[in-house]
């Protein structure tokens, strides 16, 4: 006969069997430090993106990338050597890519928003889908043949990439990640190389990571000059909305099925709201960049807010009524001022703010500034914003 | 005695609904809950709201769901003999998905603009519509195979193969699909009560009415299969048409809750057993019923625990049911005799 | 002469996949009266029940019930008809024995199931025949092999039909239980009139309380008759004689006939 079953004992083993699940799961690693050390010759001047850094070297640069929250052992470093240079040494976990870099494949619209930037785009040779794209010389490349598509992330046809011989590929990564999926293409001899600016939190530290770009191309001096330039258009803008007299309020994002994610306090689309003049709800709440909210938290907010920004794949009034009637009640609906950042979708479907708008936050700043105090910058056309009907 | 247990459930009915409905990420005094629900008014507006038009929704559809597969889940595991048995096992909620991710992964793809611009269908009810087709294909996939088939173990491994062969067919796409869109449909599996409003609340209502309806009257149909198929034969009943009617009822009552809602599990596991165990009948004339009533009372109080009271964020509606159900179902199975189920 | 209840014209049983297991069969079974197919194993018992069950289509010929072809009686009629008890493990689904009893009347309650008077003293009837009164609120699935017999046995009796007919019966029961259940349904026939065919391969059990006995061969051939013609005409020897058994009688009276055998 079996013995007969210790219930107590079994719900308590349950019970805390599920909350070390549970607490676990929120849990940060701890990490240590570990020093590198050789002659400088100087540094990148980096102002506002808190992922990576750039050390210039006797015949290389040291790129470092960070995992956003500041270095850590689990720092990526990359050695970008000079053609011609010897491998420096003190350097056995980095890879070496040779610069200036021909041969790109980008896997995130970001990064083929940055080789734009630099004016390299034509070097880029692989993508990781041919659907999100919007710049025009990376498109007439594809068109001519000249750019492979090289698979999704997670999915990438690691043959295909090792026989382009592609001088080095960027993929969209966290650090503080394993390396391991990419082994086969780095011990193939294939530079493989982690940006994380989508971790950065201000709209210019976003924009910053240009400079990355920049030192693999040696494109430093046309790069810095235009970045100098986007800076202090951002500040002047920035200025402009921060001294605006009344300060609307708003609502982002849409929700899904009863979960509305809203940007939190350490998300660079809180910074913009902040720069643009806004009463933002949930500026000074801190967390990982959006905070997951029950829509009848965020429902209050939205039957009172003035404007509704960022609403997703919707085009219409009528697309947003489909999605729930609901919404229908919110008070920028019924004053038709919902503002949503697809007026750049091109045929295939994909839309330029998260490609060229990337590098460009003075753009996004101003069409938010003209959307929310329209008297403070009357001139301005609407470059990525448009306004639903 | 049972009419003293029905009314300690009809009592747990009417408290349970009432605290989902109080209670919520928004603290509002039970007073203003009060007013709102019977006077349609309340010192701040946007409380008028949340209730109105996010919670009592919500509580109605936890009721409707609690019934609709906890009746479905019954019926299944009498057609089958099997005590684990569920409203999935045909497949049905395996097809609501496979046309869901048809949806969702070819959002922006031409053919998706086109069925969006041409037909005028849009947002929630093309997911809607699209769950529902894909679950009456699989549902007449099961029926056209079963038809021909005398032994309903063979129906009911069919129907667990042709939910296998759906669910790859859906990983497949995931594989090869962009991450926001596999989170969109990861978010859908986590099945939602919220968000069915208005029409849609009532087309489900509509919907799952007609299928409890028709289980209500198989009551008799789904006694005689107690004893087997050749039993029930001889007793005068036409096994197959049962056996269609069953599946067509369970999918109804499945596909129907899975189209608006997602998949929830659990609860048409869970709940025959205890209906079984708590009314000591295998009756289906009482246990329909009582399947109804102890589902609503367990779904409510699911939505409540996934609400986190008090706090902002909720947890998914499956979480919490399957944390819930898999002690209920462990507990009654290998539990002390008398309770025992099957 | 009373009217048969069921009749056989010239059928032949088998499967239609192409199996012609035995025939032409001309049967009739009376009120009253317990029939028992004998016959060694895989030589038709269960085609030939199967058949008169109205369970399978007879190959050819019509099996005549109620006056009327079964093939084209309604499942429902059918069943008012003929009961049956089967070798299936019913032991599932949380069933007492009361419930078991009711289902009988499956074709005659109402729509939902709900019992009417009428019912409830059919099932009544059926509980005090068979005995089963003792443990009419127990689980099924805590009753002995015998005790379960009986429970079917009176699900049978509340379905009122005028022939049930019984598979194997007395298979796992011990022996006590066997003869107490062959003299039950030996009873039972007798009191209420309904006609009782059972197969089984309990021989003497069978010879001491069938009123007639089917004895089918392997070569598909049947023989009907009183228990003491089959002894006496040499067809058990027939069906059974080829492994070194022999067959005596040993007539004490009249109406009591022992067989014994001996194993060469």
């Amino acid at each position: 006969m079996m013995r007969k079953i210790n219930y107590p004992l079994l719900t308590g083993m349950y019970t805390c069997l599920l909350a070390f699940l549970l607490l676990s799961s929120s849990c940060r690693q701890a990490t240590n430090h570990k020093q590198h050390h050789s002659a400088k010759t100087g540094s990148a001047e980096i102002k506002y993106a808190k992922g990576f850094a750039i050390d210039y070297y006797d015949g290389y640069k040291l790129v470092s990338v960070y995992s956003g929250f500041g270095p850590t052992a689990d720092t990526a470093q990359y050695v970008l050597l000079a053609k011609g240079a010897k491998a420096p040494e003190g350097f056995p976990k980095s890879q070496l890519i040779s610069i200036p870099v021909k041969r790109l494949v980008a896997m995130s619209s970001t990064h083929v928003a940055q080789a734009d930037f630099a004016g390299v785009s034509d070097d880029i040779i692989g993508l990781g889908s041919f659907k999100y794209i919007s710049s025009a010389v990376v498109r007439k490349n594809i068109a001519a043949g000249k750019v492979r598509d090289v698979g999704v992330d997670g999915t990438m046809n690691d043959e295909m990439l090792i026989s382009m011989k592609p001088g080095l590929v960027i993929v969209m990564g966290n650090p503080d990640a394993k390396y391991s999926k990419y082994e086969t293409l780095t011990r193939a001899g294939v530079p493989v190389m982690l940006n994380s600016e989508w971790l950065e939190t201000s709209p210019l530290g976003r924009a910053e990571w240009v400079k990355v770009m920049a030192a693999l191309t040696n494109t430093e001096d046309v790069v810095d000059q235009k970045f100098d330039a986007i800076e202090k258009e951002y500040h002047r803008l920035a200025e402009i909305g921060r001294h605006a007299k009344d300060k609307p309020t708003l609502i982002s994002g849409m929700p899904f099925k009863g979960v509305w994610n809203v940007p939190d306090g350490d998300s660079y689309m809180a910074e913009f709201y902040k720069d643009a003049g806004t009463n933002y709800k949930w500026r000074n709440v801190k967390g990982k960049g959006s905070l997951a909210l029950n829509f009848e938290t965020v429902a209050p907010e939205a039957l009172k807010a003035d404007y509704w920004l960022n609403v997703g794949y919707v085009d219409s009034k009528k697309d947003i009524r489909a999605t729930d009637v609901r919404y229908a009640d919110f008070k920028p609906f019924k004053t038709g001022k919902i503002f949503n950042y697809n007026k750049r979708v091109n045929d295939l479907g994909s839309n330029d703010y998260w490609e060229s708008g990337s590098v460009s936050p003075h753009l996004i700043l101003a069409d938010l500034i003209r959307i929310l105090h329209p008297e403070l910058l009357p001139q301005h056309q609407l470059f990525y914003y448009k306004q639903l009907n | 005695m049972n009419k003293v247990k029905i009314t300690v459930l009809l009592s747990l009915l009417v408290i349970a609904f009432l605290l989902d409905v109080a209670l919520g990420s928004v603290h509002i005094p039970v007073k203003e809950v009060i007013s709102v629900l019977f006077t349609a008014d309340s010192v701040n507006e946007s409380w008028i709201y949340i209730i109105e038009k996010i919670r009592l929704p919500k509580a109605i559809t936890a009721i409707v769901v609690g019934c609709g597969l906890s009746v479905s889940g019954l019926q299944m595991q009498t057609l089958f003999r099997n005590p684990l048995a569920g409203p999935s096992v045909l497949g049905i909620t395996a097809g609501a998905s496979l046309g869901v991710a048809l949806v969702m992964f070819s959002v922006g793809s031409l053919t998706s603009l086109y069925t969006i611009r041409e037909l005028g269908l849009s947002g929630s009810w093309l997911v809607i519509i699209a769950s529902s087709l894909g679950a009456a294909i699989i549902m007449l996939l099961v029926v056209s195979i079963s038809s021909s088939l005398k032994d309903n173990v063979i129906v009911l491994i069919v129907g667990v193969m042709i939910g296998n062969i759906t669910l790859s067919l859906i990983s497949i796409w995931q594989y090869f699909s962009a991450p926001e869109l596999i989170k969109d449909y990861l978010m859908w599996t986590f099945g939602s009560l919220g968000g069915v409003t208005g029409n849609q609340l009532l087309i489900l209502t509509i919907v799952i009415s007609v299928g409890l309806v028709i289980s209500f009257l198989s009551s008799k149909m789904l006694d005689a299969l107690l004893l087997g198929d050749n039993y029930a034969r001889s007793m005068g009943l036409t096994v197959k048409r049962a056996r269609l009617i069953i599946v067509i009822s369970t999918s109804i009552l499945a596909g129907g809750i899975t189209a608006f809602c997602g998949p929830i599990g659990f609860i048409g596991i869970a709940v025959p057993h205890l209906s079984r165990a708590l009314f000591n009948t295998s009756s289906h004339r009482i246990l329909i019923p009582a399947c109804c009533l102890l589902g609503t009372v367990l779904m409510l109080s699911c939505d409540i625990i996934a609400q986190l009271p008090g706090s902002q964020t909720v947890l998914p509606i499956n979480v919490i049911t399957a944390l819930v159900g898999s002690p209920v179902v462990i507990w009654i199975i290998a539990g002390p005799r008398k309770l025992r189920g099957f | 002469m009373e009217q048969a209840i069921l009749n056989t014209h010239a059928v032949h049983i088998g499967y239609h996949a192409g199996k012609h297991v035995a025939g032409p069969l001309n049967l009739a079974l009376f009120p009253g009266e317990l029939i028992c197919v004998l016959g060694p194993n895989g030589c038709g018992k269960s085609t030939l029940l199967r058949t008169v069950a109205g369970l399978q289509h007879p190959l050819s010929g019509e099996v005549i019930l109620a006056g009327q072809d079964m093939v084209q009686l309604k499942p429902r009629d059918l069943a008012k008809q003929i009961s049956l008890v089967l070798t299936d493990d019913i032991r599932s689904g949380n069933l007492d024995v009361y419930t078991v009893i009711a289902l009988g009347r499956y074709p005659w309650s109402g729509w939902l199931g709900i019992l009417s008077e009428a019912d409830k003293a059919a099932i009544d009837h059926a509980v005090q025949v068979t005995g089963t009164a003792g443990f009419l609120h127990r689980k099924i699935d805590s009753l002995s092999d015998g005790e379960c017999q009986k429970v079917m046995l009176a699900r049978a009796m509340a379905q009122d039909t005028p022939l049930i007919i019984l598979d194997e019966p007395t298979a796992h029961l011990d022996l006590p239980s066997r003869i107490q259940l062959m003299r039950l349904l030996h009873k039972l026939a007798k009191e209420t009139r309904k006609a009782i065919l059972i197969s089984t391969h309990e021989l003497d059990l069978a010879l001491q309380v069938a009123g007639q006995i089917w004895l089918m061969d392997s070569a598909g051939q049947l023989a009907a008759g009183l228990p003491e013609e089959l002894v006496l005409n040499g067809a058990f020897e027939q069906a059974f004689g080829k492994d070194g058994i022999s067959f005596d009688i040993v007539t004490e009276t009249t109406r009591n006939i022992r067989i014994s055998y001996n194993i060469k």
